[in-house]
């Protein structure tokens, strides 16, 4: 007679809702161990992706419709002539050419007393103004503008738009004046609309203005100057890319190199480089909650599964085929995975939503665009079900090999003896996840998978060695537990070896939870220890002086006259192209910004941190001080794989010039591609004048305060000066810093509920499949709270070896964590373990698990002695 | 109820001149400890446990140091004739010598009273026998009550008391005559009850 394996289809249904009904705890316990990982993959994928649309959002609203964007080539020049719209008229395909200038002002009324917050997101918040002078007949079929109250601008009026956010933010209301600076003193614009925040008014973080093009240019003495022409084609253009290259390579001819013809979307930043770390740190954390939530599935499954080992004796014994057991397991796992999964869609959302707020503030951008990505959504259902199948497939297929005899009768396994060596397979793990991390060199693109994947062989390959430890570490620990819970921490600390599976995997979890503790401890203390020198090297002196208008270099002098200032130093910041001898993969158009400084005055107020091993700092200045030498931020000089000595070229006012490597320099500014030249080679090369701002230190023992009062009494108003405080800055900076690492430390808290959720899982399961012991204990006159001491130690025992280990793993995890901000980040971070992170550790290892033990240990005292004993 | 695991709905019990009635949760676990020995049909040892230590398992309870009940505990082990094989783990013994060790522990504290249930159910006749015989011996040695609950009729036949249960109440009682016939004379008790 051939047996079929097949089933009634509804059977297996309805076999495994009434095992999920009849254990309903553990079917809890199973679904939120789901819902956590799946919840928390998702979260992240999510605020990763918001944060990313939000960026381009902001770039494409601001251009609109525009599909070709025109600008001087030299971006430091004054301006594209006024007649360049006009060379438009007669090329076909170009519908509208919309002109526009822009220049940076302040309210006059805040002028000095001005704030500035600084984000990852690569450009700092601020209460600087844009005000972009557009053609007020043309531009609304460019770019997007909603009127939420008043009307729109009349050509060559002293008029101005503002966004709604701008106006709420500083208090404005329709038909008050704005009053701002600008180079020849304060104006006054009618506030005659406000915007709503979305289009073209979501430029530089909604501080932004919309004047007529004519009244810029006279109020900023522009002339007839343009900063942008944006060309709209028609449709049918629009969806031929070969005829819109053809377009664009036509205006570039016609107008000639001194104007660069893009498209809109070149000009959208390049994910700036604090933020990438941090957008692969939160990835990095998304693959380890795969990580802890698979083992945390698979404990629970393969537990329920050999606590029905005499129920699949008995059903095996009236005739079930194996096939027929695995079909009933996997029903149930895959009705608990899929509903699971999609509770945890639902809680990844809500955390999403909690995480979104935390990443804008660490950039001090808004994420108004909150997407839910695809990609991100199938990933986190699909591991869902696939670790929840993967966990039933094993323990049931094993369940299947135990005769019908044996499983009825419950007689305990032997001990495999492929489980004795299993450690010889974490060495070969662990000698894998090495090579894999230091030896196997990868490209670049793939690094930072192939160090994910290291990680998970070494947690994997660490896991593999719990099981022959346990033993020998519960010995250690015994006295501790026999001291604070006397006879019955005794008892209960040896429990942990009855089960090396399911303590294996605990461990596992709580190893994992810890170490990434460390890990995420350490690589913030080394940035912190970093980015403090960094601070307080680069943002020295007392004072920052600055203005949105060029400073004349000889206000430097008359700031050094104000009593009690000790040192005045200027700087001049500007953009700069690199030249295409010194592009390789980084394209074209790269933009440096340049930092000009002068070096003899610059050191008796700061310094720069160099990378170690480039000689001593004294030959590092002198050579730059040589001139036609410039210090590259580390990022630069990873982009375009230059070194100490070696050339770049920049595109200057008289021509391509090379300048010397002086020294690569550790540099945290969130626009990332920085160098630092000489004040005296920015002015030969680049023909500037004037200066961006001073730094000014005062006398010791000088209070601040009082002199900042002097310098703004005296040059506030003549020079539209603003004086910000650098110990105000140094404190703004430090708290992005640390908030920035406050997203981290929430998802280590969610890192540490599913390590205590494996904890109360594996204990309530021991509890549970030790009912009939539990129920002999009692009668043999163990009081409930000498239950409940068995089970909390036990959990205690279970915390001490999963610390034990994860601190151990956690400082390997540290040395990688560090060496991939270095590798992946350009950053030069020195390894500084974080004795927080151990207390932490060590917090979890024993006070976590004693709370996540109480619910366990509270029922196994609660449990029914007659109920219990009848289990026999 | 005997054992102060579970209340009377009416009536009222009392060990050693103690109504249970009386005692809270805690002080009837220590009345337990004290004064109840028990022993199951399976046993009921800790598997991480040596026999020793299953042995002294309730005087650990009870916050006794075992070191000092060491001479108490070899003694109970050569009196259950596993004097050899107190280091081994329940798992290395057979099912009458597991149940040897749970013997051993029930008078381990000195209990008045050892309560049994079904202790030679899951034994073949020959260790069965052996437990029985053992729990006499020690019974007298120790001077402690057995109360035993079987269905097995020779295992019935060691007590000096009868009491016979039909549908939770007692329906017949007598005194053994402590001879063989007295397996028979149960077995005939128990068929008229089914009649």
């Amino acid at each position: 007679m051939k047996i079929s394996g097949k089933f009634p289809l509804l059977l297996p249904l309805r076999l495994a809702f009434r095992n999920m009904q009849a254990r309903k705890l553990r079917t809890l316990l199973t679904c939120t161990g789901i819902v956590l990982g799946v919840a928390v993959i998702l979260a992240i994928s999510m605020t990763n992706q918001s944060t990313i649309v939000s960026l381009e959002n902001v770039f494409n609203e601001a251009a609109g419709k525009s599909n070709i964007v025109i600008s001087p080539y030299d971006e430091n020049s004054s301006g594209m002539d006024g007649d360049t719209i006009y060379r438009m008229d007669n090329i076909p395909g170009v519908l509208y050419a919309a002109p526009s200038a822009s220049a940076a002002s302040e309210l006059a009324e805040r002028s000095g007393t001005g704030k500035v917050s600084i984000g990852l997101g690569g450009r700092s918040k601020s209460d600087a103004l844009l005000l972009m002078g557009i053609d007020p007949k043309l531009d609304r079929e460019v770019r997007s503008y909603t009127i939420l109250q008043g009307r729109w601008m009349e050509a060559e009026r002293y008029e101005v738009l503002l966004s709604e956010q701008f106006m709420t933010e500083n208090e404005l209301k329709l038909g008050n004046d704005l009053t701002i600076v600008t180079p020849s003193g304060v104006e006054r614009l009618k506030i005659t609309g406000v915007l709503a925040n979305s289009g073209a008014a979501v430029a530089n973080s909604g501080n932004v203005g919309f004047i007529p093009l004519q009244t810029l240019q006279d109020i900023f003495a522009r002339g007839d100057k343009l900063d942008a022409i944006d060309i709209v084609v028609p449709n049918e253009l629009v969806e031929s890319q070969d005829k819109l290259d053809m377009l664009k390579n036509q205006i570039q001819n016609k107008l000639g190199k001194e104007y660069l013809v893009q498209y809109p979307a070149s000009r959208s930043q390049v994910v700036p480089q604090m933020l990438f770390v941090y957008q692969q740190g939160l990835t990095f954390f998304s693959a380890m909650a795969i990580f802890i939530g698979a083992f945390l599935i698979y404990n629970t499954f393969s537990t329920t599964i050999l606590e029905r080992t005499r129920e699949i004796g008995m059903l095996r014994a009236i005739g079930m085929v194996k096939k027929q057991i695995v079909n009933i397991v996997l029903t149930e796992a895959i009705t608990l995975g899929v509903f699971g999964s999609l509770l945890g869609v639902a809680f990844g959302i809500l955390l999403g939503r909690g995480l979104i707020p935390i990443m804008s503030n660490v950039m001090a951008k808004d994420i108004r665009n909150i997407t839910i990505p695809m990609d991100g959504l199938l990933l986190s259902l699909s591991v869902g079900i696939i670790v929840t199948l993967v966990s039933a497939l094993i323990p049931s297929i094993q369940a299947t090999r135990i005769s019908p005899i044996e499983a009825l009768r419950s007689v305990p396994k032997a001990e495999s003896k492929l489980w004795r060596y299993l450690w010889l397979i974490g060495i070969g793990l662990v000698v894998a996840a090495w090579l894999l991390i230091y030896r196997i060199p990868f490209p670049r693109s793939i690094t930072f998978w192939t160090g994910i994947c290291g990680v998970l062989l070494l947690f994997l390959g660490a896991t593999l060695f719990i099981p022959q430890s346990v033993g020998r570490f519960e010995r250690i620990v015994r006295p501790l537990t026999t001291f604070f819970y006397r006879n019955e921490g005794k008892l209960g600390s040896r429990n942990v070896e009855r089960s090396p599976i399911r303590t294996t995997l605990t461990v596992a979890c709580l190893m994992v939870g810890i170490a990434l503790i460390i890990g995420m401890g350490a690589t913030t203390n080394s940035f912190k220890n970093d980015f403090d020198k960094w601070i307080l090297s680069a943002l020295g002196g007392d004072m920052l002086i600055s203005s949105p208008i060029r400073l004349r270099e000889q206000l430097g002098y008359q700031l050094a006259s104000v009593p009690g200032v000790k040192y005045v130093t200027p700087r001049l910041t500007m953009d700069v192209r690199i030249a295409p001898q010194s592009i390789g993969e980084a394209g074209m158009n790269d933009k440096l910004q340049l930092n000009a400084i002068d070096p003899a005055t610059y050191r008796q107020i700061n310094d720069f941190q160099f990378i170690r091993g480039q000689g001593t700092s004294e030959q590092i200045w002198r050579d730059f001080s040589g001139g036609n030498a410039l210090f590259l931020s580390t990022v630069t000089a990873d982009r375009h794989h230059l070194k100490q000595g070696d050339q770049i070229y920049l595109e200057t006012k008289l021509g391509v010039q090379p300048f010397r490597v002086a020294a690569v320099v550790s540099d945290f500014t969130p626009k990332g591609f920085i160098v630092y030249g000489s004040l005296k080679d920015a002015q030969h090369w680049f023909g500037e004048s004037g200066v961006s701002s001073f730094i000014v230190a005062v006398e010791t023992g000088t209070n601040p305060a009082e002199v900042k009062s002097e310098i703004e009494r005296r040059y506030k108003k003549a020079k539209n000066i603003t004086v910000f405080s650098t110990q105000e800055l140094k404190t703004q900076v430090l708290s992005l810093v640390q908030e920035s690492f406050g997203l981290m430390d929430t998802l280590n808290y969610i890192g540490i509920i599913i390590s205590a959720l494996g904890v109360i899982n594996t204990l309530l399961m021991n509890v549970l499949e030790r009912q009939r012991e539990i129920g002999g204990l009692r009668s043999m006159g163990m009081t409930k709270s000498q239950i409940a001491r068995m089970v909390i130690s036990e959990g205690v025992t279970l915390g001490l070896i999963g610390g034990a280990f994860g601190i151990g793993v956690g400082v390997v995890l540290a040395r990688l964590m560090v060496r991939a901000m270095n590798v992946l980040g350009s950053y030069d971070l020195e390894l500084i373990l974080s004795m927080q992170s151990f207390i932490w550790g060590a917090v979890i290892a024993v006070f976590v698990v004693q709370m996540a033990a109480l619910y366990p240990a509270g029922r196994a005292a609660r449990v029914n002695i007659i109920e219990a004993i009848k289990h026999e | 109820m005997l054992g102060g695991l579970d209340a009377p709905t009416s009536g009222e019990i009392i060990i050693a001149g103690q109504s249970l009635k009386q005692l809270s949760d805690d002080k009837l676990t220590i009345l337990r400890r004290r004064k109840i020995g028990f022993i199951f049909q399976f046993y009921n040892l800790l598997p991480t446990l040596s026999a020793d230590e299953n042995v002294g398992l309730p005087q650990w309870i009870d916050g006794k140091d075992l070191t000092k009940q060491r001479n108490k505990i070899d003694g109970l082990l050569e009196m259950v004739g596993l004097g050899e094989r107190r280091d081994h783990r329940p798992s290395q013994l057979s099912g009458g010598q597991q149940q040897r060790v749970a013997v051993a522990r029930a008078f381990a504290n000195t209990p008045e009273i050892v309560l049994a249930d079904e202790p030679t159910g899951n034994l073949d006749s020959k260790s069965g026998t052996a437990i029985l015989d053992l729990l006499q011996k020690t019974c007298a040695e120790l001077g402690a009550t057995i109360v035993m609950v079987t269905h097995d009729p020779r295992a019935a036949s060691y007590a000096a008391r009868l009491i016979f249960l039909k549908d939770g109440e007692i329906v017949h009682e007598q005194k053994n005559f402590g001879s063989s016939h007295c397996v028979q004379s149960i077995m005939d008790i128990l068929a008229s009850l089914e009649a």
